[in-house]
């Protein structure tokens, strides 16, 4: 690792080296040894991170989970939609590990095929009733 | 990451059994009061700290928290387990946005007059000294863009790794890591001008 990769990583990765990628971690241990230069500029990323790490913190008040869970218990939660049968399907749908295209692309071929057999059963229906209508008008003798 | 820990189900009878995160949120989803409880335990100071870092603030950094757990609780299924996110990680985006939008709502605040505590002495001098350095990192924290500070508070002060944090603010890892170095070379200019400015002060008195 030259100079330049080392500053480079040293700025990404920060000061403690053994937060660094592992192999790139043992090639500047071994880029440090051999220079006074990167010693020091790694010196000097700790010492900026020490000093970041000065910052104000507050630890959270004691008890913020149990606040947390006591007020979760006065919000109204929706049920789980189990009792319909749009409910279980979306469990059934959920549970199965699939991604969304993989089930809407069946789903919409089903919905497809279901309308195409309603309108065909609408359509003969229609056309039986305009026969029917026409054979009252004109009587039955025009069909034979 | 993967914490487990011993979850009672008094309803099942079962007291041995551990679970993930994402087994918890499954029986979150069906109601289960203990799965959220654990949740919240095993997560809430991880979260807190987040929110803290980017509001500065406990009352703001709590009241993130308690909320983002209440939506989590209200609506289990804004989580997505059937893609290949974390819990973890998609509860970080979670509290993150809503700490983004909380500070977009604030109006920035007035800064503090630097007055003079009477003199007691070299103890009280150091102490002063030391709110003063690290109210200064803050501040300059402070003035970075929201996705500088938002990038170095996950990997700088969470230890989240740089492709995670990638993950949770929505961009590439290239993209986070120039934030992160764009940060600090920032702060470490805007750090270096405000010693080189007190060492000028303290040379003049």
């Amino acid at each position: 690792m030259d100079r330049d990769e080392f500053l480079k990583y040293l700025e990404l990765y920060g000061g403690d080296l053994g937060r660094w990628p592992s192999v790139l971690g043992e090639e500047a241990r071994a880029a440090c040894e051999g220079s006074q230069e990167l010693r020091e500029a790694l010196d000097q990323e700790r010492r900026f991170e020490e000093s970041l790490m000065e910052r104000v913190y507050e630890e959270p008040s004691p008890g913020l989970e149990a606040r947390i869970i006591s007020a979760a218990a006065a919000v109204k939660r929706p049920e789980p939609a189990r009792n319909s049968v749009l409910g279980l399907l979306g469990a059934v749908f959920s549970a199965i590990p699939l991604p969304r295209p993989a089930i809407a692309l069946p789903l919409l071929l089903v919905l497809g095929m279901a309308a195409g057999y309603l309108y065909a059963n609408y359509a003969e229906q229609d056309t039986d009733n305009a026969q029917y209508a026409e054979m009252l008008y004109y009587g039955e003798e025009y069909y034979e | 990451m993967d914490t487990t820990v011993t979850l009672p189900l008094g309803q099942m009878g079962i007291e041995t059994k551990e679970f993930t995160d994402e087994e918890l949120m499954g029986r979150l989803r069906d109601g289960d009061r203990d799965a959220f409880s654990t949740l919240v335990m095993r997560h809430t100071k991880r979260y807190y700290s987040l929110a803290y870092r980017m509001l500065s603030s406990r009352e703001e950094a709590e009241d993130i928290v308690q909320e983002s757990f209440l939506i989590l609780w209200s609506s289990p299924a804004s989580w997505d387990g059937g893609r290949e996110t974390k819990f973890t990680t998609w509860f970080y985006r979670v509290v993150a946005n809503a700490c983004i939008d909380r500070k977009r709502k604030q109006s920035p605040l007035p800064m503090e007059d630097g007055i003079d505590p009477p003199d007691e002495g070299r103890g009280a001098e150091e102490a002063l000294e030391m709110k003063r350095r690290k109210e200064n990192i803050d501040a300059c924290i402070g003035e970075l863009p929201e996705s500088q500070q938002t990038a170095l508070a996950l990997c700088f002060y969470e230890g989240v790794s740089n492709r995670e944090a990638a993950e949770i603010m929505g961009v590439s890892v290239k993209a986070l890591e120039s934030l992160l170095m764009r940060a600090k070379a920032s702060l470490r200019g805007k750090l270096r001008g405000d010693k080189g400015r007190e060492e000028n002060q303290n040379g003049q008195r």
